[in-house]
């Protein structure tokens, strides 16, 4: 076990021109050594502690947000999503020593309430991917970026009809690489379910690229 | 040929990172955790108590009642151990009658000591040192109130409307020490679903500074405490203001948590923090100093 620092004694003071912030720097101790459990429960003792997991989790949860919605709203909601686990830190499952899946759990949550600016988000990749599609930057460009280029307008709109547990799903893996057991817990569901979402999800992907491959094809025949 | 998942990892792939973005999650964060050290101390939202752990304190039932004494700090009675001397406080908790405050009064409590502060500056870094403060607290029974003090020698003041604090957070708990330490290792009060005995003797001691616990209760907290294995006896102790009492602890991960008691009246004295294996010149403490029920915000007892 290492020092918990974070245990002190502190009066408060929502007047004090030193704004009392996050102990993001003040414990390296348990920067360095302990577990997302162990910050969060010393964060039950001392709240500030909990500074340590905004700065273990904040980039990469704000990276999977920006993916999905992009702008403001991502930046907004990364923020909801540690000020929404710092007032639910009590529920969580102190057995579980790494807090990432419960975070990324919050986020999806969070992106319920953010339905058009997924939308919008998707719709805009489409329009670039169409748009690179049809105009190769590299006439030395290799098979694998061919083949790309063309599918990633069909894999966009499969994403864009697939139902949103199973895009949860899939993003949480393909994104924010969570392990399957992670994305069960960040999901609240079993590990079987996210098995049969994600397989669920990538035979659509597969069934729209082949069906937009021979759409292509009869069109290249046509012409 | 690329795999779907390959192929998606190229859909919006590598974010830049925005160090001003991070700056004002982090800040969002800060004011949160902020207003929570401000209206209720160091816990979750659905433990937040009228009185604050770190702030709160001792013991209007203890001021209302006939001490019986029983010995007093260095010269009073020795204890063999930390289990003794807390049930034995237990029973004087039990034998004092209740006093609680009527609807339209407040408890006031007053408190000094020595926390940790952390500063933030505008590029988001930190920094933490350790001052002293003095602070006077009044809870009203309809969730108002208002705190004043000084922190490392800046005054400040902070009000609360009605319903902004919560008094009777604590009012039912059970008096029964069996289904109050069920409670309380349970995670019921706190600490989350499986608290380690040092938040349960950290719960304890904070629900034992609360401007108002039920005797009985009062009783029930400090019995529930001997029952922790771990609790050491640290014997009879002069607290910061020179007050005797009895003092226990619980050492956690190299942080020792020190409760000092007057086992004559049940009264908590001081609460304090090292690092090492005794107080230390980078200890943390707050001394109750004073309380008592008053009429009125700025009314001292």
């Amino acid at each position: 076990m290492t020092h918990v620092m974070c245990w002190s004694l502190d009066p408060g003071s929502g007047a004090s021109r030193t704004a009392v912030a996050i102990c993001g720097k003040y414990s390296d101790e348990m920067r360095g050594a302990t577990t997302d459990a162990e910050v969060v429960e010393a964060s039950l003792v001392d709240p500030r502690a909990f500074g340590v997991l905004f700065d273990r989790h904040h980039r990469a949860v704000r990276h999977y947000l920006i993916r999905r919605i992009g702008g403001q709203a991502a930046e907004d909601l990364s923020a909801d999503v540690f000020v929404t686990a710092f007032e639910h830190r009590h529920r969580y499952d102190l057995s579980r020593p790494n807090a990432r899946p419960w975070l990324f759990g919050i986020a999806t949550n969070l992106l319920r309430h953010c339905a058009r600016e997924e939308r919008t988000r998707l719709e805009a990749y489409l329009r670039r991917a169409t748009a690179e599609a049809h105009v190769p930057e590299d006439v030395d460009q290799v098979e694998d970026r061919l083949d790309a280029e063309r599918a990633l307008p069909a894999l966009i709109r499969a994403l864009l009809e697939l139902p949103q547990g199973d895009r949860d799903a899939l993003l949480l893996h393909a994104w924010a690489e969570l392990s399957y057991p992670d994305i069960a817990e960040a999901l609240a569901i079993p590990i079987g379910t996210v098995r049969s979402r994600l397989h669920r999800a990538r035979r659509s992907m597969r069934e729209l690229l082949h069906s937009d491959a021979a759409t292509t094809n009869e069109t290249t025949k046509e012409a | 040929m690329m795999n779907e998942i390959d192929l998606l990892r190229r859909i919006g792939s590598a974010p830049q990172d925005d160090d001003l973005a991070e700056a004002r999650a982090r800040t969002l964060l800060a004011e949160r955790i902020e207003r929570e050290l401000s209206a209720g101390g160091r816990k979750p939202k659905r433990l937040r108590l009228g009185i604050t752990g770190a702030v709160a304190v001792a013991v209007v039932v203890a001021l209302l009642t006939i001490p019986v004494v029983i010995g007093r700090g260095r010269g009073g009675v020795q204890f063999a151990s930390a289990a003794e001397a807390l049930n034995a406080t237990a029973r004087v908790a039990a034998s004092q009658p209740s006093e609680a405050p009527a609807p339209g009064q407040y408890v006031y409590t007053r408190t000094e000591g020595v926390g940790v502060m952390i500063s933030s500056s505008g590029d988001g870094s930190t920094t933490t040192s350790s001052g002293p403060f003095t602070q006077e607290f009044w809870l009203g029974t309809d969730g108002s109130g208002e705190r004043r003090g000084t922190r490392d020698g800046e005054p400040y003041i902070v009000r609360f409307a009605p319903g902004d604090l919560s008094f009777d957070d604590y009012s039912n708990l059970p008096s029964d020490p069996g289904k109050l330490s069920d409670l309380i290792h349970s995670g019921g009060l706190g600490g989350g679903n499986h608290p380690s005995d040092a938040v349960c003797f950290q719960t304890i001691a904070e629900t034992l500074e609360q401007g108002y616990v039920s005797p009985a209760v009062r009783s029930a907290l400090y019995q529930v405490a001997a029952e922790i294995s771990g609790v050491e006896l640290e014997g009879n102790v002069t607290d910061h203001i020179g007050r005797q009492g009895v003092e226990v602890s619980y050492t956690h991960a190299g942080t020792r948590r020190g409760l000092i008691f007057d086992p004559s009246t049940s009264e908590v004295l001081e609460d304090n923090l090292s690092s090492g294996p005794a107080p230390s010149a980078g200890s943390s403490y707050t001394v109750f100093v004073e309380s008592g029920v008053v009429g009125s915000i700025g009314e001292r007892p």
